[in-house]
Formats: C-alpha cells, sequence, structure tokens
C-alpha cells in the first residue's frame, strides 16, 4: 500500500505542473511516456481511494466496481474520443457518472471506517481526512474571496502572486497528511489537530465576520468609506472579545468532540445534582453510569459492585464493548467497593490523561456512592429481614394463644364442667345414698388428678418447669436421665452431656430455645439414627453453642427437612442465631446451634 | 491514586480474522520498487524537460483576449512594475512554487515508499 501511495504522489506531483500534450508537441518522444503517465495520474487516485490504508477491497465486491471505473477512466484517457469518456455521453449522464464513482469510493472509505478498521487505521484515515478537508475549505474560501475581490486571483493583479503561494501550500497538505498517516501517526494526535484546527477556524471566521459587521454598520451609520477610526474601533472590538470568543469555542469544541472532559466541575456538579433529584436508591448507580457516559461521550459504561470476592453488575449504559472494557477500581475508605467499566468514545479513541485524570476524580465519587448503595441495599435487606422476624413472631404468638385456647377450652373446660356437675350430684346424694356419693367422689379425684395433669402439660408446654428449678444444665441432664439404660432397659443407645458446672444467668427465651433444640435434636437420634451414643455439648462461646452429635446411619443423601428440623432453625433464628446441620465426625449427624446473647449476659458471662 | 495509578487494562487491537497480508515480499517486492523507480524518474525527467519552456510561457505577455493559465498580461506587468518587481521576477516566482511542491511530492513519495 505504501509504494502505491508513494507512487501516486509522485504522480500527482509531477504530473500536475506538467503539460504532456505540450511536451509531445516539442518532443514527439515523450508522446508514450506521457500518455503513460496521464493513464496513471487519471486512475491511480482512484485505486489508492478504494484501498486506502490496508491495501485491501472492503467490502471485496468493490474490487469489481474499481475494475470498471478504472476500466473507463483510463480508456478515457487512452482513447479520449471513444465511448469510454463520460464526457461523450448524452446529457448529464456524464456528471451523474462522476458523482456514483466518488460516492462509491465514499462509501467503501466510510463503510471501512465503521466496521473493518483497526483504531491504528482508524488514525491514518483521520489524517488523511483531515488535509483533504483542508484542502476543499482552502478552494471553496478562495472561490468566495475571488468572487469578492477578483484582483486576488486574477493574473491580471499582484494578487496571482499571494493565489499561487496559498495554492501550492494548501496543495502539499494532503501529502504531508498522507505521510503523517502512514510514517507518524502515532507521534502525533490528529484528534487534537483536528480540535485546534476547528476552534481556530471558527474563530478566524468570526473574528472576520465581527470586523467586516462592524465596519459595514459603523461606515453606513456615519455615512464613510475607509475611515481610520472606524477600522480602530472594530479592532478594538474584536480584540476586546477575542479571547472570551476562543475561550467559548474552545469550550463547544471539546465538548463536541469530548465531551465534558476539561470541565471536571461541571461533571460532578451535574451528577451531585442528578443524584440529589434520584430519590430512589436502586437508580443511583444507573443515574451515575448514565452521566459518567455522557459527559465524556463514552460508548459504554457500567458499575460492578463487589460481593464478597465476586463482581455483580449493578447497573450499565450504552452498548458493551466487543472486547474486554476498561476497568478502573472502586474504592471507599482504602476498601474496594466496585469497579467501573469504559469503553472509549469511539471504536477507535483510546482514552487520553485528561479522560483519565476526570474519571480518577470521578471514581471517588462514585466510590462513596458505591458504598451508600450497598449500605443502602444491606438496610434494606435487614429491614425486610426484621419485618419478616416480626411477622413471624406475631405468628408463632398467634399460634402459641390458639394451642392454649383449644386446650383449655377443649380439654380443660369440658373436664372441669364435668367436675362442677358430679360435685352438684354428690351435694345431692351424700345424705340419702352415701355409697354412690363415694363412688362420685372417687371418679372426682381421678378427674381432678386428670386435669392437674393436663394444667401441668400445658405449663410445661409454655416453659419447661426444670430450666426454673435446675437451670439449663441441670433441665438438660434430668431430660437426658429419662434415656438411661436404667430408665429405657430395651435402648441400647448412651445419651451423655458435657457442660459446665454452672452456667451465667441466661436469658429466658435462650434457655428454652436451647432446651427445646436439644429435646428435638435427640427425640430425631432416638427415632432416626440408630446410633450408639448421642453427645449433648453446651458452650459459652460467643453466645450459647450447642452440639448434638452421634454415630448414627447419618442424614439421608436425598432427605429434606422436615418439622423437626425446621422448628430447630426456626428456634436458632427467631433469636438472631445459627444452626447448621452436617455430617459427624466419623459418621453419624452433627447439629450445631449458636445463639446469640445479648449484651448483659455477656458481659456477665465475660465478668 | 492518580490517573498512571489507575490499574487499567488496555484494550490491545488485534488483526481481524482473515485479514490478509497485502506486504510484497522477495522477488515481487523487487519488482515494484523497480516500477516505481523506473516510473518516477520517468514523470521526474518529464517534468525537468518541462521547467525551461514552462519558463519561458511566463516571460511571454499575453496581448489577446484568451490567455494561457498564469500567463502574464499588459495589466499584470504594469502593476509588477508599479511594485518594484520585473516580468523575469514573476516567472522565476512561478517556476519555484512548482518545482517545490513537486519536490515536496517526491520527496514525501520516496519517503513512504
Amino acid at each position: 500500500m505504501a509504494l502505491l501511495v508513494s507512487l501516486t504522489l509522485v504522480i500527482i506531483g509531477t504530473a500536475t505542473f506538467t503539460d504532456y500534450q505540450k511536451l509531445a508537441a516539442a518532443y514527439p518522444l515523450t508522446q508514450v511516456p506521457g500518455d503513460l503517465l496521464q493513464f496513471l495520474l487519471s486512475t491511480l487516485p482512484f485505486l489508492v481511494g478504494y484501498l486506502f490504508p490496508n491495501g485491501r477491497f472492503v467490502p471485496r465486491w468493490t474490487r469489481w466496481l474499481a475494475l470498471l471505473v478504472l476500466l473507463f477512466v483510463g480508456g478515457s484517457t487512452i482513447f479520449p474520443t471513444s465511448l469510454f469518456n463520460s464526457d461523450t455521453w448524452p446529457g448529464p449522464l456524464g456528471l451523474v457518472a462522476q458523482i456514483v464513482v466518488l460516492g462509491t469510493i465514499l462509501f467503501t472509505q466510510i463503510y471501512r471506517y465503521l466496521r473493518v478498521s483497526t483504531p491504528v487505521q482508524r488514525q491514518q484515515t483521520k489524517w488523511v481526512v483531515f488535509g483533504i478537508t483542508a484542502l476543499i475549505i482552502y478552494l471553496i474560501a478562495l472561490t468566495i474571496f475571488g468572487t469578492l475581490d477578483p484582483a486576488l486571483t486574477q493574473a491580471n493583479s499582484l494578487g496571482v502572486l499571494f493565489a499561487e503561494a496559498s495554492f501550492v501550500l494548501a496543495v502539499i497538505i494532503v501529502p504531508l497528511t498522507i505521510a503523517f498517516s502512514i510514517l507518524r501517526y502515532r507521534l502525533w494526535d490528529i484528534n487534537l489537530l483536528i480540535n485546534r484546527t476547528l476552534v481556530y477556524s471558527l474563530l478566524t471566521a468570526f473574528v472576520i465576520g465581527m470586523y467586516v459587521l462592524v465596519v459595514g454598520y459603523l461606515g453606513a451609520a456615519f455615512r464613510t468609506n475607509g475611515n481610520l477610526l472606524i477600522s480602530l474601533i472594530a479592532t478594538g472590538f474584536v480584540a476586546v472579545l477575542f479571547q472570551p470568543l476562543r475561550g467559548l469555542l474552545q469550550r463547544g469544541v471539546n465538548r463536541l468532540l469530548y465531551g465534558l472532559r476539561d470541565e471536571p466541575y461541571v461533571v460532578l456538579a451535574g451528577l451531585g445534582q442528578r443524584l440529589k433529584t434520584t430519590l430512589d436508591s436502586d437508580a443511583v448507580l444507573s443515574t451515575i453510569v448514565a452521566t459518567v457516559r455522557e459527559a465524556l461521550k463514552l460508548s459504554y459504561a457500567a458499575i460492578e459492585v463487589q460481593e464478597g470476592t465476586d463482581f455483580a453488575q449493578a447497573a450499565t449504559s450504552g452498548t458493551p464493548p466487543a472486547k474486554e472494557a476498561l476497568r478502573l477500581p472502586l474504592v471507599y475508605q482504602g476498601e474496594p467497593v466496585g469497579m467501573l467499566l469504559i469503553a472509549p468514545r469511539g471504536r477507535d479513541d483510546a482514552l487520553t490523561p485528561a479522560d483519565l485524570r476526570l474519571l480518577d476524580d470521578l471514581t471517588h465519587q462514585i466510590g462513596n456512592a458505591v458504598h451508600t448503595v450497598r449500605l443502602t441495599s444491606d438496610l434494606q435487606a435487614l429491614t425486610q429481614d426484621l419485618q419478616r422476624s416480626r411477622e413471624h413472631l406475631v405468628s408463632a404468638r398467634e399460634e402459641e394463644r390458639r394451642r392454649l385456647r383449644r386446650d383449655l377450652h377443649d380439654g380443660l373446660g369440658p373436664m372441669l364442667s364435668a367436675i362442677l356437675l358430679k360435685i352438684g350430684l354428690t351435694r345431692t346424694l351424700h345424705l340419702r345414698d352415701p355409697e354412690t356419693t363415694d363412688t362420685l367422689l372417687k371418679q372426682l379425684e381421678t378427674e381432678i388428678e386428670t386435669v392437674i395433669g393436663d394444667i401441668r402439660r400445658v405449663v410445661y408446654n409454655l416453659r419447661p418447669p426444670a430450666l426454673d428449678e435446675l437451670g439449663l444444665v441441670g433441665a438438660l441432664r434430668e431430660y437426658i436421665a429419662g434415656f438411661s439404660h436404667a430408665e429405657r432397659p430395651h435402648t441400647a443407645l448412651k445419651v451423655s452431656v458435657e457442660a459446665p458446672e454452672t452456667l451465667p444467668p441466661l436469658p429466658a427465651a435462650v434457655e428454652v430455645a436451647a432446651y427445646r433444640i436439644v429435646q428435638e435434636a435427640v427425640t430425631n437420634v432416638i427415632r432416626h439414627a440408630r446410633a450408639q451414643s448421642c453427645r449433648v455439648s453446651i458452650q459459652m462461646k460467643d453466645g450459647l453453642q450447642i452440639e448434638v452429635s452421634d454415630d448414627g446411619k447419618g442424614l439421608e443423601e436425598t432427605g429434606h427437612a422436615g418439622v423437626g428440623l425446621t422448628s430447630m432453625h426456626d428456634r436458632a433464628e427467631e433469636l438472631g442465631g445459627t444452626l447448621s446441620i452436617g455430617k459427624g465426625s466419623p459418621s453419624g449427624t452433627q447439629i450445631l446451634a449458636r445463639l446469640p446473647l445479648a449484651k448483659e449476659a455477656r458481659e456477665s458471662t465475660h465478668g | 491514586m492518580n490517573a498512571s495509578q489507575i490499574a487499567a487494562e488496555k484494550i490491545v487491537s488485534t488483526p481481524s480474522q482473515g485479514e490478509a497480508d497485502t506486504h510484497l515480499r522477495g522477488y515481487q517486492l523487487m519488482l515494484a520498487m523497480a516500477a516505481w523507480v523506473v516510473i518516477a524518474v520517468a514523470a521526474l525527467a518529464l517534468y525537468v524537460v518541462t521547467i525551461p519552456p514552462g519558463y519561458a510561457q511566463f516571460l511571454k505577455v499575453c496581448t489577446q483576449s484568451v490567455c494561457q493559465f498564469q500567463q502574464a498580461t499588459p495589466a499584470l506587468v504594469r502593476a509588477l512594475h508599479s511594485a518594484g518587481l520585473s516580468l523575469q521576477f514573476y516567472a522565476l516566482y512561478l517556476r519555484t512554487l512548482s518545482v517545490v511542491a513537486v519536490l515536496i511530492f517526491c520527496a514525501i513519495g520516496a519517503i513512504i515508499a
């Protein structure tokens, strides 16, 4: 490609300034090489247009189009009067054909730029487009000024000297930019050059426009022409406005090309303002990525929130890049809280140091915001847990009341009513039928004993009396004693309790929960484990730790939590504790419950 | 943390799959280079040949209604004289500009090649 471009430059440079027809008239020997060079001059620029910058036809079908174009352009050079020459075509067909050819070149370059080119190739294309655009602008300006003042360009005035020199300068911009695009595209930033060119071109146009307007307006107002005072006033006016205008234009062009990269305060203020109006905490991170993307004109921005060692995507804006995005760590007080993912503006752009400086400022603020959002999310989750817990407590309390009511109403109530009736009957019969009365009294005695037993059962279900009488460890030992060989000679299970002799005073709820968990766990061992031994361990370790382990067959692989296990879990969680069930060592099952203690209880434990 | 310390993973561009290598090698490169030299030397030679007649052409003052491109007119000659410049200066000026432009094109072409 470099050879083709270099040959094209040499041909354009020499052939533009050589009249081959005149040369052939004076020296007939130069006819053939002259025609050949003319042919190359006509065809090579088209070929470069189709192939630049990587030397391939993109899309591939454009090779046939290029071949057709070269055939006609070359043919018209060699046979100027043939049908190859579009000038011989009827009507506007020739003009249309030329527009179509230029259009296809433009299409292939745009297609290539958007779809195929690598970032480096896009930089190269930008350089050449910059040079050609500069030449076109020069030609337009020359035409305008030549129309306004013909003396500037016509060969009958000294203006021609300026016009020729400026033309040569404008023309050599194209080979210079081509050379930069091929040799030095990494050395100079074309984006900066475009930026400055835009600013100073607009500034020049504004300054000239203002000068002309002021001079014209004042000249018309005072009916004078070429007045020195008016020129001085116009110059002063332009001088006063120059610096503010330049700043304004520079900001405008920067915003056009880079977004708000050079105005970090505006970005931060805008971000703060948008966050202020964002009431929903779920929308905060979305607002941040949208603001960052808009402010820097990025193609993609996203935030990943750190959860343990993993990162979860929390908000995105724009289309994710095909390749991996730039990842900037978000930190709050030295602790990583997430990642900011960034993809540059265009696919050919890399983030500049200025972009990274602004992003550095932004990541501090975003880190704070992510931390706040995480806190808010945690708080929301905690609040939901609390709400669920409260609902569970209310539900459990109501369930307990219902059970109590049922026991009293369906059990004790009818029995006491029956006793009352029998007492009435006894009073009626005790004088005239002492034998029947005695029988009734015996029945009453039995029924009252039953009532007392029922009352004890109800009271026991509310809170085992042994807890108040013996404490947690004593109550558990008494309960476990019921499984001794002497009490149950038919069972081989040995149950042991390992616990300190005395425990500090524990909250009543913790005592009941611990007692019930042990009760349920041991019952499960008896019913399902087929174990030889079961060990119950009670320890004070950051709260109350209860461990029930056995050497039985262990948990079933497909077994799901039954009512008993769920009940144990619920009892632990109601108190903010945990309960885990796993395999015992070396076999069997191990249940481990941790019940936290209130602050006072912990202090008395450690004291 | 400053911008230079940001732990950023730069995206490294790689040629797209199926991209053909368009660089010439071996005898193809030799042939292409030889063709380049022949054509460039021919083009430059033909241009050099046109410099003296071109210069002479600019020394002629056109008195016709239709003149050749850049050829001096009596009005231009008067303007030149009033500015203290001669027709020879005008011809030399135009030739020099064209030579400078051609040399720049050729030099850049040679550097790229």
